[in-house]
């Protein structure tokens, strides 16, 4: 029976215990109940939020909120501001470069965050940020148009029109992996790319000049894999996945395929640095890693996680098995610091 | 003309306009010119400026920006002063539905209807099976990812700016004076060259004013429909704002475009002084 | 004007193709709105309202709709109050340097949005208006105000000041004057410029990006979501429902409009 006394006994107990609570501990509790994820949003967001995001909540309380617009310049534009409303972002791997330079970013934590699970890899991990997941640019054909055995087996082959016809589709950025793939078609073996001669890829894409439809977003990439526009290319493998799903009569070939991957860091001025680190850790484990390969289709950054991925799913991820040994991983630090000058060479080289 | 005593004193009327000139001071212009002063640092002072001239490719891409925007504009008038004389023409429901018709464009997103002339444009599109079923032509029309494309959509985007302000002026012609002239003896041809053109005049451009600088500052059509010749500078400054955080460089871009921009008016308004915006003020 | 009836059909074919040619993309984009597959791809996939649906009961979708109207009603006002003012400044009354200040009030327009908005960042943030309805009015009516200013100002070139005079020299006040004589001549300019401002705004997504966080997203920026990986189909679903409204809108004033008589 709630007679008034047992009220004001419980009553009493919550205050004590409030008051036990509240001295020290209460600005920190008051931070650290969430996070601000700035993300690329979409189905991908989805993903994460199933994979990394609730069950980073359950573990720790922590609520992480999704927010879209992470853009280099808002992000920049913010921490400028002083008023930072982010405390995780997701970026390409060129930000742990770019954002370094203008001091945007937070050093991280690496007693909190274990990065041993982490496969090796140039670049993957810096003082300020560490991998999120990886994907790949990879190339595809047109069934349609290459029947049976008939098809390009290699960049070289691309780069002939005359046994294999059609239009070749490539992303217009500079870091799309076009200047690589261009090199490699002239004879350039994979671990020599690095640093890249930006004028001999130039004038190797010039035998295909006008072979070429180019790709300003995504979406164009995609329609042109559905619809035949380009008969092959270089693509990312999630969108080709993509297309492959929405009925495009594509096959991926992952031979001579560039790897690379995405980033999260901590801006400077976060506001909840602490709990930024707890979910970059525990991203970081194989778990969480297999959780969102197995949502949504990139590739775990730690190998440990493919013991947790049935082999139909790990034949079709980044760093999978049918990916090995195929493959280049991108020099982002070098894009990093040679974006601008090598996009002005290839707008002005197609601009010609 | 009426003298201004007989209304407000006409500076009492010009401080009507310190609202809007406070509000535009703290909340743009101010922001804007740290932003132009911040163009000036770097390795010298006129370090970014002289990156701009120095390579060929900036001016080519600044001088492409205008020409896009010259031809959209003269495109969007020679569409747009016919349909707006339908327009004011029309019945009233006609006109309602007209009006209507060419707001249609603003409700869909700008993403849809790029991406929605990407697929009627395109070599296996919509308009190239037509022809091609209808045997007008041989081999698909290269309609998109080029400057044609470019063009389409922009003055599909364009169009609404360009007839609204001269259907807003047209409504407002008395119709009488051209009835008058024409009662004087005068073809329907020269009474409209010489009556009702002029009157229209503030109209057509204002049109003309938005539309071409609207397009000077596009990035996302020219980025889904053009092709590589059709970069254009609002892309470039995109570029260094958002992927290479160079925003010195991109600030310099911006000021020499404000520049030619206004330099542009100015030649405009010696050529079409009488009747243009500040022409008639001037008087 | 008469015209005979070649002139009539001429004008006919000419101005059905230009009404063609300014919904042609829309048209595309309804059947890909119904489609089951989870991007915006040409030919559509299956076949679904899922998008619609989705639209409906997502609560981001009906936030940022909200935002959006909110943002475009409330900047659309201030930008034609303001910009009305100001061209009758300049139009009537003794401003030195008129076109240079003319010039300056279209700055917002040719300046590209994203300097704009990389620009304003700075003092918003300072000003806490990142995040808010409030902010984003404050910057829409800033990318708004050159709309109404040049559409304004072009219907002040045919306005008749006599009218005015007469009513002052029947005892009108200034004030009166404005709103019951000057206001209903230059109506079409006004509303003109309004209707830029508002379709500026509810169209508007770079500047918009920058100052949405948690709380002020609007429909474009809502849209631009996910750009990376798909076009979500929403978008579409969005743009027929939305054009569907506005012509039910249409319809309804243009009968209203008939009724008495």
């Amino acid at each position: 029976m709630a007679t008034f006394n047992s009220r004001r006994r419980f009553c009493g107990q919550i205050l004590a215990a409030a008051a036990g609570v509240a001295a020290p501990t209460f600005s920190a509790r008051a931070q650290s109940k969430k996070i601000v994820y700035a993300t690329w949003g979409g189905t991908w967001e989805k993903a994460i939020r199933g994979a990394w995001f609730d069950p980073f909540t359950k573990k720790t309380g922590i609520e992480v909120v999704a927010i879209g617009g992470n853009t280099y310049g808002k992000f920049k534009a913010m921490v400028d501001s002083g008023r930072v409303e982010w405390d995780v972002v997701e970026v390409n791997p060129d930000f742990q470069w770019i954002g370094q330079k203008d001091n945007l970013l937070e050093k991280l934590d690496f007693q909190v965050i274990d990065t041993s699970k982490i496969m090796d890899g140039q670049h993957l991990i810096t003082p300020y940020s560490v991998p999120q997941v990886l994907w790949s640019r990879v190339r595809f054909y047109n069934t349609n148009a290459f029947k049976g055995d008939n098809h390009p087996k290699s960049w070289a082959d691309v780069w002939d029109v005359k046994r294999f016809p059609g239009k070749r589709t490539f992303a217009s950025k500079a870091n799309s992996g076009t200047l690589e793939v261009a090199l490699i078609a002239d004879g350039v073996p994979m671990d020599k790319l690095y640093p890249l001669d930006v004028d001999r890829a130039l004038k190797s894409l010039a035998k295909i000049k006008g072979d070429i439809i180019w790709g300003d977003t995504n979406a164009q990439l995609e329609q042109f894999m559905k619809d035949g526009q380009a008969v092959t290319g270089l693509v990312p493998d999630g969108r080709a996945l993509a297309a492959v799903d929405n009925g495009a009569p594509i096959v991926i070939d992952y031979s001579q395929s560039m790897m690379t991957w995405s980033t999260m860091v901590i801006p400077r001025g976060a506001p909840n640095r602490d709990g930024a680190m707890q979910f970059l850790k525990y991203a970081m484990t194989p778990e969480a890693q297999a959780a969102v390969a197995l949502a949504y289709t990139y590739g775990p950054v730690t190998p440990d996680a493919y013991k947790m991925i049935p082999m139909d799913r790990a034949k079709i991820l980044s760093g999978g098995p049918q990916q090995n040994g195929k493959y280049f991983l991108a020099d982002e630090k070098w894009w990093g610091e040679n974006l601008a000058t090598a996009n002005d060479k290839l707008n002005a080289w197609r601009m010609a | 003309m009426a003298t201004p005593a007989s209304w407000m004193s006409s500076r009492a009327i010009a401080l009507l306009a310190l609202p809007a000139m406070l509000f535009l001071a703290v909340l743009f212009f101010y922001p804007l010119g740290t932003l132009i002063a911040y163009s000036f640092s770097g390795s010298g002072p006129a370090a970014n400026y002289q990156k701009i001239l120095a390579n060929p490719v900036y001016l080519q891409i600044l001088q492409r920006t205008f020409t896009i925007s010259v031809a959209t504009t003269l495109i969007c008038a020679l569409i747009g002063y016919p349909l707006a004389r339908q327009i004011v023409a029309a019945s009233p429901r006609g006109r309602a539905i007209l009006l209507a018709i060419i707001l249609v464009p603003f409700w869909t997103n700008l993403l849809v209807r790029s991406y929605g002339w990407m697929i009627i444009l395109n070599p296996k599109g919509a308009i190239n099976q037509a022809l091609l079923a209808l045997g007008v032509i041989d081999a698909p029309l290269a309609l998109v990812y080029n400057t044609t494309g470019v063009l389409i959509g922009m003055v599909q985007i364009m169009l609404p700016y360009m007839i609204f302000p001269i259907v807003a002026v047209m409504s407002r012609i008395d119709a009488r004076l051209v009835i008058a002239a024409r009662s004087l003896g005068a073809s329907p041809l020269a009474s409209f060259i010489f009556v009702y053109l002029p009157m229209t005049l503030p109209g057509l451009m204002a049109g003309a004013l938005l539309v071409f600088t609207i397009s000077l500052g596009f990035f996302v059509i020219p980025a889904i429909l053009g092709g590589p010749r059709d970069l254009m500078l609002a892309q470039l400054i995109e570029f260094n704002i958002n992927n290479t955080l160079n925003w010195g460089f991109a600030g310099a871009l911006s000021t020499v475009l404000l520049v030619a921009t206004v330099g542009v008016y100015l030649v405009a308004q010696r050529w079409f002084g009488l009747g243009s915006i500040w022409g008639a003020i001037a008087r | 004007m008469r015209r005979g009836w070649a002139g009539r059909l001429a004008g006919a074919i000419f101005v059905s193709a230009a009404c063609v040619f300014l919904i042609l993309p829309t048209l595309i984009v309804v059947p890909m709105s119904f489609t089951s597959a989870e991007q915006l791809i040409f030919p559509p996939v299956g076949f679904s309202l899922r998008w619609y649906v989705n639209y409906a009961t997502t609560n981001a979708w009906r936030l940022a709709t909200l935002n959006s109207v909110l943002t475009a009603t409330g900047s659309m006002v201030l930008a034609t109050v303001l910009g009305t003012l100001a061209a009758l400044a300049i139009s009537r009354g003794r401003l030195p340097f008129r076109g240079g200040i003319t010039t300056l009030f279209l700055f917002p327009m040719i300046v590209p949005s994203i300097v704009t908005a990389v620009a304003i960042y700075n003092t918003f943030a300072k000003l806490h208006l990142t995040d808010s309805v409030a902010g984003m009015i404050l910057a829409h009516t800033i990318l708004g105000l050159p709309f109404v200013v040049i559409n304004v100002l072009a219907v002040l070139q045919k306005m008749d000041w006599r009218i005015v005079d007469a009513a002052r020299s029947c005892g009108a006040t200034p004030t009166r004057a404005l709103f019951l004589v000057t206001l209903p001549a230059i109506m079409p300019g006004v509303l003109a410029g309004a209707v830029f401002a508002f379709v500026t705004s509810f169209d508007e997504v770079v500047v918009a990006l920058f100052l949405s966080g948690t709380s002020a997203m609007t429909l474009p920026v809502q849209m631009w979501n996910g750009i990376r990986f798909e076009i979500n189909p929403t978008v579409a679903a969005v743009s027929v429902i939305l054009i569907a409204f506005a012509t039910t809108v249409f319809a309804t004033i243009t009968t209203l409009k008939r009724a008495p008589s």
